[in-house]
């Protein structure tokens, strides 16, 4: 589809994912082992034959770059394709940073007008999910609509607060919009990806560049559009999630388990660019004589002498003998030493679990108490970097902030809900 | 001093590693999973920094040429280093087939002039092992060498398989012997080889040039040494040559221990991602009532059943109930539920039906058609076989490439050979 182009939103930091997103943007964090957030929108958008690319990004983006490199995973090298990544920029007095979805699309319809596009996809590039855009292109095109909106039936129950939901007509017509109501009249929820006629967008973001306040699509461009163009409804009945907390993020790694998996990696053809520390590609997965490994994850390049179950591990991560993880998600290269118990928890990148140690341990007696909205399901988090000495114990809803040092634990056990900084502050 | 060309000799049918050579040349044998056999050599040249490759191609070279790429994986690509293939081509002669390594060398010297090299490093891409040819560059120009031969001590029942050389005391070589049934020395060549490239082109345009030899173990080497500069680099680290069925599996072995010496992780091992899907290989997925021990899984596996001392290439399913033992599972290999594999290994696409059993270990019963394979009681699958379900396969047993279900006459006992029926 040369005449649809793709802008992914892959800005946010989202204050939810805690010490996950500290780093990195939210579309960078690492998902599925050896997957980031940003490859299922990247993925479903090769798969649709679309082959120009614009992604937004301003906190932290050194990791996108490298992750995105030249596109070719996804195809997005030749003639015609492409994508670049597209930061804020200084150009006249009004420079500013992207105040908000609207905005960084607005500051970037050079871009857009660049392709001459006939319609603009704007995607979340956080989201987990496998779409054919193409069906939704033609049916938008058929009905002549300004804007297809792509929603998904929800209990309302589960998503008042937090999403948008839309009253469509018969037709498939929407005729009514609330953002994060708390009583929705619908069941429809906004998956915020948009498909819009180029000309309409350019109209309403120029509109909303001089009126609006939160500059964001969904609360200001969308409302203003609906009554005045067609705007339509596309409804997606496939998986579909989106990690708004540790907690969702944790519980989404479980998706990929059991007998039949809600996120089916290998149906769903999701493509990434490989990337490991080193010059050697990583090794196949290695279990030793006395692992165990049922219902579980592994990428290349993990090494398991212990027990592992329904767990996902990114590639380079190594469990030693006696250890045991259960119910977790270990990213790149963290290491669980001998005799160590992980139960629960999230381990990001170059995390070390000393020997002996235990992570998420104890019932669960209420939320962090530094981040109650991040971690209150029950899940630890160890940040990047982070290490728990031999021996010590983490309770549940903790969160050991990346690059917290040996040297930084000064009580031998963390308890349920506290969090450790890097100077050893305990809160 | 010009970093030295490297030309690398993959031109090989390797008709010992029977129906796993069938479609494809030896070094583009899968091997440990995901990688080929001429990954190994190609990431020596790469962590030596060595950044001019030839390689010659003969036998059926498109699995091989499909690997290469344009040779980015090993650092092989950029203004000023590169891969090229050197596949035979008309010149004087209607048709120049290389005639042996030597011959495959000289017909490329134009090639050689064209890169002006100082010193030419010659490898084989058929063997695993990791070794750092700077260091037996460098050993090579202290000591003033036209030509270096790298060398290991092998045992004495096994001079027979090698090259074998005598050296004085300062490593200089003195004498050489084709696979001598006994020999009152250890020292084997590896068939990595440092020319001064003068010494090269001479030696090559002596003996290749006026039609007395092709080889250079049997006539370059030999005639070289009268000028009696002709010096052994010791290696003492792990090296197999795969070129037999109990060789692969032996050395396929080793990759699940690496107090073997043969050490994935800590070789770093490069080699080219190969997207034969529309998606990426996703991670290994393990189920509920998975037994795995000692084994490799590469991206893709889905494992159900029970695997043991095994390894296992891209994208293989093991069902449930099914049990895997000591086994090399080749890509998209597929183990449906209840079967059971043991000693036997299995080329891309193999599908092993329900309830079926290849039963390798016993070498009573020789296979007559493939003996010089020295198969050592395994079980070989050519590639695409796919076993009809409670099938009895016994030891010795090679199933040629692309049978069907139809194909079989029933169970097969040890030794058999099945061949594919001709389709009308």
């Amino acid at each position: 589809m040369r005449d649809v182009i793709a802008m992914i939103l892959a800005g946010g930091r989202v204050e939810e994912l805690a010490a996950l997103t500290q780093a990195r943007p939210k579309a960078a964090v690492p998902f599925g082992g050896q997957y980031r957030f940003i490859d299922f929108a990247l993925s479903s958008v090769a798969h649709s034959d679309i082959g120009r690319v614009g992604v937004l990004s301003q906190y932290r983006p050194s990791s996108l770059i490298d992750h995105l490199g030249t596109g070719e995973p996804w195809d997005l090298v030749g003639r015609g394709r492409g994508v670049k990544l597209l930061p804020p920029f200084v150009a006249d007095a009004q420079s500013h940073w992207y105040r908000g979805t609207a905005d960084a699309v607005y500051q970037n319809l050079h871009f857009v007008r660049r392709h001459k596009p006939r319609d603009v996809l704007v995607l979340s590039g956080d989201h987990v999910y496998r779409m054919d855009f193409r069906p939704i292109v033609e049916a938008h095109r058929k009905s002549g609509a300004d804007l297809t909106m792509v929603v998904k039936d929800m209990d309302p129950e589960l998503g008042r607060g937090r999403f948008g939901f839309a009253e469509v007509d018969a037709g498939g017509r929407v005729v009514g919009y609330e953002e994060k109501p708390e009583r929705p009249r619908s069941r429809l929820a906004s998956l915020t990806m948009y498909l819009f006629r180029t000309e309409v967008l350019e109209a309403r973001l120029e509109e909303n560049a001089r009126t609006g306040s939160s500059f964001q699509l969904y609360s200001e461009v969308l409302p203003a559009m609906l009554g005045r163009d067609h705007v339509r409804a596309h409804r997606h009945d496939g998986y579909w999630s989106y990690a708004r907390s540790v907690d969702a993020y944790h519980q989404a790694h479980m998706d990929l388990l059991g007998e039949r998996p809600a996120i089916d990696l290998a149906r769903w053809e999701i493509r990434s660019r490989a990337e490991h520390a080193g010059l050697g590609d990583p090794a196949p997965v290695w279990c030793a004589s006395a692992a165990r490994c049922q219902d579980c994850v592994l990428s290349p390049g993990v090494r398991v002498e212990g027990e592992v179950r329904r767990s996902v591990l990114s590639p380079g991560v190594r469990v030693e003998a006696g250890a045991v993880v259960t119910d977790s998600v270990l990213l790149h290269d963290a290491v669980v030493r001998s005799g160590a118990r992980v139960d629960r928890a999230v381990v990001d990148k170059f995390g070390v679990i000393g020997e002996r140690a235990v992570v998420g341990e104890g019932p669960c007696e209420g939320a962090n108490r530094a981040l109650p909205d991040a971690i209150r399901g029950g899940v630890s988090l160890v940040g990047k970097g982070a290490e728990v000495p031999s021996g010590r114990r983490v309770g549940r809803n903790c969160l050991v902030e990346m690059g917290v040092q040996a040297g930084d634990w000064r009580a031998p056990a963390l308890e349920s809900g506290a969090s450790l900084g890097r100077a050893g502050g305990v809160s | 001093m010009k970093k030295p060309l490297v030309m690398l000799l993959a031109g090989g049918g390797g008709t010992r590693l029977g129906v796993l050579v069938k479609q494809r040349a030896k070094p583009a044998v899968p091997f440990a999973g995901r990688y080929r056999i001429i990954d190994f050599a190609l990431t020596n040249v790469m962590h030596a920094q060595l950044p001019w490759v030839g390689v010659l191609t003969q036998y059926k070279p498109l699995s091989l040429m499909e690997h290469m790429g344009v040779g980015e994986a090993w650092n092989l690509q950029g203004r000023s280093r590169g891969v090229r293939i050197l596949p035979p081509r008309t010149g004087e002669a209607d048709s120049d087939w290389y005639q042996g390594t030597a011959d495959a060398i000289w017909q490329n010297v134009d090639f050689m002039d064209s890169m002006a090299p100082e010193r030419v490093v010659i490898l084989s891409g058929d063997h695993i092992y990791r070794m750092d040819y700077r260091r037996m560059v460098e050993e090579h120009v202290e000591r003033g060498a036209a030509l270096s031969i790298a060398v290991m001590e092998v045992a004495p029942e096994d001079t027979s398989r090698f090259g074998m050389l005598w050296t004085d005391a300062r490593g200089r070589i003195t004498r050489f012997e084709e696979k001598p049934k006994a020999a009152d020395t250890r020292l084997a060549s590896m068939g990595i080889y440092v020319f001064e490239y003068p010494a090269l082109v001479k030696a090559l345009q002596d003996i290749v040039a006026t039609k007395q030899g092709n080889d250079f173990g049997a006539h370059i080497m030999p005639a070289l040494l009268a000028g009696g500069n002709v010096y052994a680099h010791r290696f003492d680290g792990y090296w197999r040559d795969v070129g037999t069925v109990s060789s692969y599996f032996h050395a396929s072995m080793d990759c699940l221990d690496a107090s073997s010496g043969l050490d994935l992780e800590g070789w770093e091992v490069c080699s080219r991602q190969e997207t034969l899907r529309d998606g990426d290989m996703p991670p290994v997925r393990f189920g509920a009532r998975a037994e795995v021990g000692k084994a490799r899984l590469s991206a893709g596996c889905w494992i159900e059943g029970r695997v043991q001392g095994s390894v296992l290439s891209p994208g293989v399913q093991v069902g449930p109930g099914a049990v895997v033992e000591e086994a090399v599972l080749m890509d998209g290999a597929v183990i449906r539920p209840g079967a059971r594999v043991r000693r036997a290994i299995l080329d891309k696409g193999v599908v092993v039906g329900a309830g079926a059993v290849l039963d390798g270990g016993r070498d009573e019963v020789t296979n007559k058609e493939y003996a010089k394979c020295q198969m050592d009681g395994m079980v070989v699958v050519g590639k695409g076989s796919r076993i009809p379900e409670g099938c009895r396969v016994g030891s010795n047993t090679v199933l040629e490439a692309g049978l069907q279900e139809a194909d079989f006459p029933g169970d097969l006992p040890d030794g058999a050979t099945l061949v594919r029926r001709a389709h009308p």
